[in-house]
């Protein structure tokens, strides 16, 4: 889901605060301190990194890839490990059964199946190569706008923590109240804060 | 400021009235354009799929209306119901431009977005740069024009006229 797909979905947000003066250069800075880091040779579950636009392995901006006209464009790269349920149940199952008659068949201690789970989960995590996925971004620093390819609330959760982090600027979601904040003069303002629901059952009467 | 995420539980009902106007908007403008503040006027349609619901959290119905025009009749009884719109299909016409999406009533979020009229990409097109500012022309003009359509929402929602004239004639399209 992307910027170059058929179909186009995405969040929309505010990014306000000051910003250096010499801000693109600024911009390619921060953004290769957050670069994504493969996780390959880990047991990590997760992780998550800015790369080049709608590319998965490139993870280089000091020569300005992020910018385009006006724009400012870049992926969030984030891998996940999953263990599938059925092969941890096979897996804990048949660690379960060498560990039984380790033991000559005494039952397992809730502790002992606990950690026995911890274990097989790890064990498998190892083995498990971590899925990729790509989300991008497209902001607009004059109109203070952002753009995120992405409408699930976990990955615009992932975002908002590393776009914080990596630019140390707030960035609020669009939603109708942060948009009519946007529009309204400070008067108008006050009356959306008193708003009460209209009612359009039982022919508008407000029971 | 209030908190972030408590606002937007807040001011859910402020979204689910703005599509539950638009589609006010759409039926009874006929062949008409509806304007929109700092942009051209448009053709506003609302599409075939719409979900409509009542409430929060646990005591949350929800209502999936999907297929033929004819099922607008069913959702118009689901708003005298109480149900408001969530989720809803729209198309946007202006000049060369027909943009089809599905707009979320809690976050303005759009999915699914397509221009019928866009070229897309060429076969062995290798101008990435250039779909791109393609793509982002699609994104800018849908964003621009319903963040006009809102506001223009806001402006009757937030003024007399709202319970003097639009209400009125809002629930006269209900009940028609």
């Amino acid at each position: 889901m992307g910027i170059y797909a058929k179909s186009l979905s995405f969040t929309r947000y505010f990014v306000r605060g000051e910003t250096p003066a010499d801000f693109y250069s600024w911009v390619d800075e921060r953004l290769q301190a957050f670069l994504f880091r493969e996780i390959d040779d880990t047991t990590d579950e997760k992780a998550w990194g800015w790369v080049e636009l709608d590319n998965l392995l490139q993870t280089s901006f000091g020569g300005g890839q992020a910018h385009k006209g006006e724009y400012l464009a870049f992926s969030l790269r984030v891998d996940t490990r999953k263990v599938p349920a059925a092969v941890f149940r096979k897996h804990f199952l048949l660690a379960e059964r060498a560990l039984l008659a380790q033991q000559k068949f005494r039952r397992l201690s809730r502790n002992q199946k606990l950690e026995l789970k911890k274990t097989v989960l790890q064990d498998l995590l190892r083995r498990q190569m971590p899925q990729p996925s790509l989300f991008d971004v497209v902001w607009h620093p004059g109109r203070q706008r952002l753009w995120l390819f992405a409408t699930s609330p976990k990955v615009r959760e992932i975002f908002e923590t590393l776009f914080r982090e990596t630019f140390e600027m707030d960035l609020y979601l669009l939603f109708p109240y942060t948009l009519a904040q946007d529009i309204l003069d400070p008067a108008a303002l006050d009356k959306l804060e008193l708003l009460e629901p209209a009612v359009f059952a039982l022919g508008g009467v407000r029971s | 400021m209030r908190d972030l995420v408590e606002l937007l539980f807040a001011y859910r009902f402020l979204g689910r009235e703005f599509l539950a106007w638009l589609w006010f908007q759409s039926e009874t403008s006929g062949d008409e354009l509806i304007s929109v503040p700092e942009q051209e006027p448009v053709n506003l349609m609302v599409g075939d799929k719409m979900v409509l619901e009542t409430g929060d959290g646990e005591y949350r119905e929800t209502l999936v209306l999907q297929g033929s025009h004819s099922e607008h009749r069913e959702a118009r009884l689901g708003l005298v119901q109480g149900k408001l719109p969530e989720e809803m299909q729209l198309r946007l016409q202006r000049g060369q431009d027909e943009w089809q999406f599905t707009l979320k009533a809690a976050t303005l979020e759009i999915k699914g977005l397509k221009n019928k009229n866009a070229p897309g990409p060429q076969e062995g097109d290798d101008d990435q740069e250039g779909y791109f500012f393609d793509q982002m022309y699609q994104v800018e003009a849908v964003s621009a024009i319903l963040d006009g359509l809102f506001r223009s929402f806001l402006q009757i929602r937030l003024s007399p006229a709202w319970e003097e004239e639009e209400m009125p004639r809002l629930l006269d399209w209900l009940e028609a």
